[in-house]
């Protein structure tokens, strides 16, 4: 992961944190077959992933475009140093003890000239994890972006903190 | 953490995997008020863990001397580079999706000469998750055994992979 630069400034301007904690999120199944299909390789996970989650105990949150919650929240987002032709953001909110398993997004291997980012909105706290191949991503502050744009390096994150983690996620292609 | 050695030979010798992989484990609640007191810092732990886990969702699985399905297993743990008047071990069991959140061990605080051994007990997989304090162990190898006895260290396991992680745990004090 390479890290971009720190928007804290944008974070406080467009009142990011303020809206997030006032808001439930989306809840999503961690297990979602409809979601990976169509790729051998997301099928590959499917399959890996079935035995210890099809049974849907699990679910994080997450926001995006089309979120209820988001409808009146107007926002610009903050000034990233590559443009796309197509820019997605969504922002996941993890409750304590919320996660998504370990996966990539193959889907992103088939657009020109993709950019992913992430943004921690929060300090990072202990049990707030990011993993990305045999790594984990500690000690950031609120408003750090890093790159990281390889959609095939294996990647999830976890709460097994206290407080509610969210972060910001922004995918951009030609 | 320090790495101490490999104790592959002795996990072949003992069957440990083969007796494990046939065992449910013991269920354990992640919220467990009860154990969480008597000490300052476990207090205050559990006000912390009170808004995201008091629901009690979520639980780990666990094999110790007590446990219905040990009884009948009988195994000489490893030897150790350290030897204490006092031994506990257990096998910690996470089922895909299942972690214990950040904690300490005060209770480790008030006992002498305190020695931690943590066994990994197969090579570490994307989404085998310790956390140690902002370390992260990966890419270990079944046998791989470390020490890590500060007990005021903030630590916790979780798996957001696809296979049951098993580890076994040893304290040992005078």
């Amino acid at each position: 992961m390479k890290y971009i630069g720190n928007f804290v400034d944008w974070i406080d301007e467009q009142h990011i944190i303020e809206h997030l904690a006032s808001c439930q999120g989306d809840r999503t199944p961690v297990w979602q077959p409809d979601r990976w299909q169509g790729n051998p390789i997301l099928e590959k996970f499917t399959e890996m992933a079935r035995p210890g989650y099809s049974d849907n105990k699990f679910f994080f949150h997450q926001m995006n475009p089309k979120s209820r919650e988001m409808q009146d929240f107007k926002f610009t987002l903050p000034d990233l140093p590559e443009k796309r032709t197509n820019v997605n953001w969504w922002f996941v909110m993890l409750y304590p003890g919320e996660f998504q398993a370990m996966h990539i997004d193959p889907q992103l291997t088939e657009v020109d000239n993709p950019v992913r980012y992430t943004m921690f909105l929060q300090d990072w706290e202990p049990g707030h994890i990011f993993v990305y191949d045999d790594k984990i991503t500690v000690n950031y502050k609120a408003g750090d972006i890093f790159e990281w744009s390889d959609p095939m390096t294996v990647h999830g994150p976890a709460n097994i903190g206290y407080h509610t983690r969210y972060t910001l996620q922004i995918t951009m292609y030609d | 953490m320090k790495f101490i050695r490999n104790y592959k030979s002795w996990m072949e010798e003992q069957k440990i995997i083969e007796h494990l992989t046939s065992c449910n484990g013991e269920r354990s609640p992640m919220w467990k008020p009860d154990f969480y007191k008597g000490h300052p810092l476990l207090e205050k732990f559990l006000e912390l863990g009170r808004p995201g886990y008091s629901d009690n969702k979520f639980c780990f699985h666990y094999l110790g001397p007590d446990s219905p399905e040990m009884e009948n297993f009988k195994f000489t743990l490893p030897s150790l580079p350290e030897t204490r008047n006092n031994l506990n071990w257990w096998f910690v069991k996470l089922y895909p999706g299942e972690f214990q959140a950040i904690h300490v061990d005060p209770h480790l605080m008030e006992v002498k000469n305190l020695v931690r051994y943590t066994m990994f007990l197969q090579d570490w997989e994307p989404g085998h998750i310790f956390v140690y304090d902002d370390k992260f162990i990966a890419n270990y190898k079944a046998g791989d055994m470390f020490e890590w006895s500060d007990p005021a260290t903030p630590h916790g396991p979780a798996n957001i992979g696809f296979s049951t992680r098993h580890t076994l745990q040893i304290t040992m004090y005078d």
